[in-house]
């Protein structure tokens, strides 16, 4: 009896600490979830010059954007892996991949899912409650302080508006596309880079992804960068909308 | 049946449940801040997690005279917004860091924790997201906000009042909760409109109460948007200043494009030592105000259809201006507690 009266405080002890973490342990087998950008097959290194698909010289400087409720599918339903994963070309090698990492239980998956940027609940967030570490915190640079919400991509550089120019690339023509706000919050169109794929318990596995920038630049919306070489969101509304468009669209498989 | 060491267990299990989850707990060292409100004036809204205690208000005042917020430790809030000016500024535009020019009007502070959104556009909707803005504006203090953080973090008196304050080393939470506290307890309702509205009928000259008839006449319609005991409705509005804008306002933010040029309806309260007027300040007095509103103002397509040609005679406009000037409330341009 005595252990008894022991048990029942510990046992709230438990509920105490299980009641204040944040996600259960899901497994553990490691899914990494890349995505490599690219301009055609080239793998892209922050602050060096490619050719685009129509031969127009182009250099990126930043590339960082939120993915949120990125899903598993399999026969028996769908689980939630991350709620929130902020990919940035910064915190990678040059010409690495940006990944996100996360225990997943072992099985079969039909496919994968998730949304570019923040869901309205997310996007509400105040930045300074958030350790440096946490994507959400002021720390990535993505919070508009003026317009309160997150940016949800951030693609900045330099282009060419004529193409087949020397290097280097015009260093007037800079560009920077700052997508954010609630309308624009959209699932990412994976169409048949969502395939089926095994997590063998111990394996680690890698879903691999490019995001290609001349699918940015040259997807359904037509973006005429003559035109619209910048956007804060709503300092140029229909050129986010359209960047947007392109932007989740803009993954496809990696070529194993 | 339970005996009472089972008890004093579960009652400790709880207290530690409760404990290691509650956010904002108070500090011995500290206590619940008297939050006195005028009277007739409402409830005020304070977030659960940040209510008001003695330290919290006392350390984001600290932080409000602080020029070391900005990046050349030159500018703080108060060098935008001086207590003798109901916590306005005197120019039309500020000077930032290094001369530097913003876009518009440095807004009077008081009674913010009445208002649904901040700024002349709305685009911040607690007064705690609103300190990251003007930190980390090119053009105010132009500092990247954790670099600020971490500078101000270098103060032992603030990591001291952090602890005591908020329970955690100073950080980004701290500061923008405690200058959000600070700012909470900014509150004025003493002017000589307010003693007469509660019972003093010779607090107002007779030409004040005029110009209060008129002031809340549907044939001026003032209080139309000028409304409440705060004198604003929130709401965005264009009072046909121009007929074409180069700030965009309200659609800064929105992008809607019914949103064009319209800027939120400011309070009337201590307008006589807001000077000078509208988003960007444009005007240098409030005769000339008055003038503006008596013209009927410019052909702008989103103009407020009460904005309409008034036709006030000499008396009228006199009356207007005395009423005005009886919204000042000198007790709060003097009061210590938000002096440092």
């Amino acid at each position: 009896m005595k252990y008894l009266r022991l048990l029942i405080p510990a046992l709230l002890l438990v509920v105490m600490v299980s009641s204040c973490e944040k996600d259960p342990e899901l497994g553990a087998t490691t899914f990494t979830l890349s995505v490599q950008p690219t301009v055609g097959n080239s793998n892209v290194v922050l602050g060096q010059e490619y050719l685009d698909q129509e031969s127009y010289r182009i250099k990126p400087t930043t590339l960082r954007f939120y993915a949120s409720h990125i899903t598993l599918s399999s026969a028996s339903g769908d689980i939630e892996i991350k709620d929130i994963a902020l990919f940035d070309m910064e915190d990678v090698e040059a010409g690495k991949p940006m990944t996100m990492e996360v225990e997943v239980p072992a099985g079969d998956y039909t496919g994968i899912s998730f949304w570019v940027g923040l869901d309205s609940a997310q996007n509400a967030s105040n930045p300074a409650d958030f350790d440096n570490d946490n994507p959400l915190s002021l720390a990535p640079g993505t919070f508009w302080t003026w317009n309160t919400g997150y940016r949800f991509v951030m693609l900045e550089g330099y282009f060419d508006t004529i193409q087949n120019t020397p290097s280097p690339v015009s260093s007037t023509r800079f560009f920077n596309y700052h997508t954010g706000t609630n309308p624009l919050y959209a699932k990412a169109e994976l169409g048949s880079a969502s395939i089926a794929f095994t997590v063998t318990e111990g394996a680690n596995y890698t879903y691999s992804l490019d995001l290609d920038l001349n699918n940015v630049f040259y997807g359904p919306a037509n973006i005429d960068r003559k035109l619209g070489a910048s956007t804060h969101t709503t300092s140029n509304y229909p050129l986010a909308e359209k960047f947007t468009q392109n932007f989740v669209s803009a993954f496809k498989l990696s070529a194993p | 049946m339970i005996n009472g060491k089972l008890l004093i267990g579960f009652g400790l299990g709880l207290m530690l449940l409760a404990s290691s989850c509650k956010p904002d707990e108070v500090d011995p060292l500290d206590g619940p801040y008297n939050l006195v409100l005028p009277a007739g004036f409402p409830s005020m809204n304070i977030p659960a997690d940040n209510e008001l205690t003695v330290k919290r208000v006392e350390l984001g005042k600290m932080l409000f005279y602080d020029k070391a917020l900005s990046r050349d430790s030159s500018v703080s809030c108060a060098s935008c917004h001086l207590q003798s000016n109901a916590f306005s500024d005197i120019v039309s535009i500020s000077d930032g860091i290094e001369g530097r020019k913003g876009m518009r009007n440095s807004p009077a502070l008081f009674n913010l924790g009445y208002h649904p959104y901040f700024f002349y556009d709305g685009g911040v909707p607690t007064l705690e997201l609103q300190v990251l803005a003007p930190v980390q504006d090119v053009n105010e203090m132009d500092h990247d906000f954790l670099q600020a953080v971490e500078r101000l973090a270098e103060n032992p008196k603030y990591q001291e009042m952090g602890q005591i304050a908020y329970g955690r080393s100073f950080d980004a939470f701290v500061l923008t909760r405690a200058i959000g506290a600070f700012e909470r307890t900014m509150v004025s309702g003493n002017s000589a409109f307010d003693k007469y509205t509660n019972g003093n009928s010779s607090a107002l000259n007779e030409s004040a109460k005029r110009g209060l008839d008129l002031f809340n006449s549907e044939r001026l319609s003032c209080s139309g948007c000028h409304s409440g005991f705060n004198f604003t409705d929130y709401t965005f509005k264009n009072n046909g200043l121009y007929i074409q804008y180069p700030d965009s306002g309200r659609m800064r933010v929105t992008a809607l494009p019914d949103d064009r040029d319209k800027f939120k309806v400011p309070s009337l309260r201590n307008i006589a030592l807001t000077a000078p007027y509208m988003h960007d300040g444009s005007f240098a007095s409030l005769p000339e105000v008055i003038e503006h509103y008596n013209s009927g103002g410019a052909a702008n397509p989103h103009k407020d259809e009460r904005i309409q040609p008034l036709l006030l005679t000499s008396q009228e406009k006199s009356d207007l201006l005395e009423f005005l000037y009886s919204l000042t409330d000198n007790e709060f341009i003097t009061n210590p507690e938000f002096t440092p």
